[in-house]
């Protein structure tokens, strides 16, 4: 019996050799050995912390052209903070990938860019309701409130309520000040302690700092196919369109931002700065693993939907609420290009990486 | 042979592995409860979804009000302690297997193997004798004790353990686990930043080593338990192995249920040896009367049961194609931790007569741990398009819903290939254990 045994231990063994000799021995799987400190200073000194900067600046700029409005409330004041509006609004598309650490504490997502407003609830604190822009409902602040309060109707009501509703620019400035403070907490976290961890937080494990960058790339791919176009096409919702759900309704930034906000996804899976220059991100790394897609690489399989969806929205006829109606098939072939990234980022890359998607949490053990 | 081997297993051994078991057996389940209520898994599994993955042939097992699931497993957990306790135990090995059989077949996507093993092994205990010894019934009745069983009571248990080992070892001898140390080589390397081990697990011929001993292990562990005189090693190898998985992965209570229901390997006086420090007497006694069942209709049932567990694990060859990758006969075989898959699911919903169609946001009708089982298992896709064919026929006023999906699966750290045929309408496929046709060939060309 144990002679048996012994003897099958041995041809193991025996096999084990025999398959070794075919190649120059193990590698290491999904690029263990891959410099990834070089690669997360890269996206936090080039990316993340630039892209934070801006943003803030950017909301400075939109709060002192506020500050401006309210002061001396005339029509090239209005006129200034609409266009303040339209830059922070793009710019807030470039941090919109990095909603982890300290940007999920701050809430920093729901209190910029939680969309469509709740119109209601924004008329309701027009008339004098309480609004306390911390324990807010979420939908009734932010960029969407704001360009529900600049644009949707024209200067000269604005200006009149800014004049006669003193209720109006405590909910401006409360909007704006809240998004101050939380994009502010933020950046600091990103320069302080935050960041330092984040460049020594290696592996691939959940919560690793190369799994938070992959999952967060996925999942705001997945919001910008589905909340951004998805919903308001109606290719979600049996193709009934909802064309005042797209982002930005009122002020008709719609197609602008997502054409900003896919680049900035681009970006991010490249490691490029929002100003271009390229270094060392996720596109690299798959290349480093040989990552094949068929019989391309992965990483020009991404990058080529990338361009394709980006092509495709360019295509598109401005605005967007009212593209969707009169020619909905334009729209819908824009949605069904973006659709065909998720799966590369949502399964391939983190396959290939060694990363599991964690926004799907494991409640139980597993065997 | 044959006679020499009927004669060992009819031979009279001392009951104090069975009396180990059982007491171990209680105390494992009943702290496997109080972790489950602890961990919140009830409200996560049981309360939150909306909808429940189900086993075919049970489609009947519905969940439970929140109250009933605490009450259930609570039940269990009351169970759990009058089989450690020997007390009223017949009733209570039959109640915990029924309640906690209801408790897995209420969702699919909860399946573990070791809660199916914990299923077997609680189904053997309503036929053994296990309160015979040094238990409350003794003590209420002392005429039921017994000193010794037929070797074959607890020869079934270790035939049990022998399955689960050798099938686990067999699925493991693939090209994948020995050649391309997958998924080891995967789970090691997210695993490199771990203290003191991190490094050592991200030297590449570790993930190698891990997987040939690991197979090696599962292939050969039951007969070095068997051999009298390599026993007390094999434990040794045993405690390790799961020691290390245990420490390793998120398995949950597996380690400890095979650390401690492999004791069952040894004979009775070891047993004895450690029982009678706490009060456990055993000298020569009689054969049991006291079952449901004469004992020989016992041995057939469980005769039966482990013709039908060496069946089980290979009926995956009546199917077309890997079954690691069609999941066709995957359950219920051993199959443990044995592949790293992820999916993305989108399905689509279409009705000829009202020209509409829509995407299905999967979230709105799945929490995201049952969409990540959903995405994978080819079964489960198909309940899934069924259930959404149903909202859209009852809600959305559809006669005839067509329902595709664009289903992508990777597996074991390969890129993601396509799963199902996206062509085939699932609301007209009918769920049954027949080959699925419409589960796509993972083509071999472009292996790792």
């Amino acid at each position: 019996m144990s002679k048996l045994l012994y003897g099958f231990l041995l041809s193991l063994t025996g096999l084990y050799f025999c398959s070794c000799g075919s190649d120059n021995g193990p590698v290491n799987s999904c690029g263990a050995d891959y410099d990834q400190v070089a690669l997360f200073s890269n996206y936090v000194e080039q990316l993340i912390i630039p892209n934070y900067e801006n943003f803030h600046e950017d909301l400075q700029a939109l709060s002192l052209a506020m500050d401006d409005l309210s002061a001396m409330g005339n029509q090239e004041n209005l006129l200034l903070v609409q266009e303040k509006f339209r830059t922070a609004y793009k710019s807030w598309q470039w941090v919109a990938g990095f909603q982890f650490g300290p940007a999920d504490e701050q809430e920093l997502r729901s209190s910029c860019n939680n969309f469509p407003a709740n119109r209601d609830q924004i008329e309701f604190i027009l008339a004098g309701g309480d609004f306390d822009p911390g324990l807010s409902e979420q939908y009734e602040r932010g960029f969407p409130a704001l360009d529900y309060l600049l644009f949707k109707n024209d200067a000269e009501w604005v200006l009149s309520e800014l004049e006669g509703n003193s209720q109006f620019s405590i909910y401006m400035f409360g909007i704006i000040e809240l998004m101050l403070s939380r994009s502010e907490a933020t950046l600091q976290a990103w320069r302080g302690e935050y960041g330092d961890n984040f460049l020594t937080n290696t592996g691939s494990a959940a919560g690793s700092s190369l799994s938070l960058l992959i999952n967060n790339l996925s999942k705001q791919y997945e919001r910008i196919k589905s909340e951004k176009i998805g919903l308001p096409s109606g290719e979600l919702t049996l193709q009934f369109t909802y064309p005042e759900r797209v982002e930005a309704v009122h002020s008709g930034l719609s197609l602008a931002l997502l054409q900003e906000s896919l680049k900035a996804s681009k970006y991010q899976f490249e490691g490029r700065s929002r100003l271009g220059s390229q270094g060392m991100g996720l596109a690299e790394y798959l290349e480093y693993v040989n990552a094949k897609k068929g019989d391309q690489a992965l990483k020009t399989v991404i990058l080529d939907q990338y361009d394709l969806a980006l092509q495709e929205v360019a295509s598109l006829a401005e605005p967007l609420s009212e593209t969707i109606e009169n020619n909905t098939s334009s729209v819908v072939d824009t949605y069904n290009e973006i659709s065909q990234q998720v799966i590369h980022l949502k399964t391939d890359m983190p396959s290939v990486l060694c990363v599991s998607i964690t926004y799907v949490d494991n409640p139980s053990d597993s065997d | 042979m044959w006679t020499t081997l009927a004669t060992a297993i009819r031979r009279e051994v001392g009951i104090a592995p069975l009396i180990t078991f059982r007491i171990c057996f209680g105390a494992l389940m009943l702290l496997a409860c109080v972790r489950f209520v602890f961990e919140g898994w009830i409200e996560e599994l049981y309360i939150k979804p909306g909808f429940f993955f189900k086993y075919y042939g049970f489609e009947w097992v519905t969940v439970l009000s929140p109250v009933g699931m605490y009450g259930l497993l609570s039940l269990i957990g009351i169970f759990s302690v009058m089989i450690m306790l020997g007390l009223f135990y017949r009733l209570a090995a039959i109640g915990f297997f029924f309640s906690f059989c209801y408790l897995e077949l209420i969702d699919a996507s909860n399946y573990l193997n070791h809660y199916y093993l914990v299923c077997i092994f609680s189904f053997m205990l309503i036929f053994l004798p296990a309160n015979a010894s040094f238990s409350l019934d003794v003590l209420r009745k002392p005429e039921i004790r017994l000193y010794r069983i037929p070797q074959w009571m607890t020869g079934a248990l270790m035939a049990q353990l022998a399955i689960v080992y050798s099938f686990a070892g067999l699925a493991k001898l693939s090209p994948d686990w020995l050649f391309h140390a997958r998924p080891l080589s995967i789970w090691f390397a997210e695993r490199s930043q771990m203290p003191l081990i991190g490094p050592l697990l991200s030297w590449p011929y570790s993930a190698y080593i891990a997987s040939w001993f690991a197979a090696i292990y599962d292939c050969s562990i039951a007969c070095w338990l068997l051999i009298p005189s390599t026993r007390k090693v094999a434990y040794v190898f045993v405690l390790v192995f799961h020691l290390l998985t245990w420490l390793f992965f998120n398995i949950g209570l597996f380690p400890l249920i095979m650390i401690l229901s492999t004791l069952v390997f040894f004979p009775a006086p070891y047993h004895e040896c450690f029982l009678s420090k706490i009060g456990f007497r055993g000298t020569a006694g009689r054969l049991p009367r006291q079952c449901i069942v004469p004992g020989k209709y016992i041995a057939v049932i469980f005769a039966c049961l482990l013709f039908v567990q060496t069946l089980m694990p290979l009926r995956h060859l009546l199917y077309p194609g890997s079954c690691l990758w069609t999941e066709e006969g995957y359950r219920f075989s051993w199959r443990v931790m044995l592949v790293e898959k992820s999916g993305h699911a989108t399905f689509r919903v279409s009705d000829k007569a009202q020209g509409r169609h829509t995407e299905i946001r999967n979230n709105q009708y799945l929490t995201d741990f049952q969409e990540k089982q959903m995405s994978i298992q080819p079964d489960f896709i198909l309940q899934f398009a069924h259930r959404i064919a149903e909202e859209y026929r009852t809600k959305h006023g559809m006669s005839d819903p067509i329902v595709r999906v664009d289903a992508f699966v990777s597996l074991n750290g390969r890129s993601s290939r396509r799963l199902i045929d996206p062509k085939v309408n699932l609301a007209k496929e009918r769920a049954s254990l027949y080959p699925k046709s419409w589960i796509l060939a993972r083509d071999k060309t472009s292996e790792l």
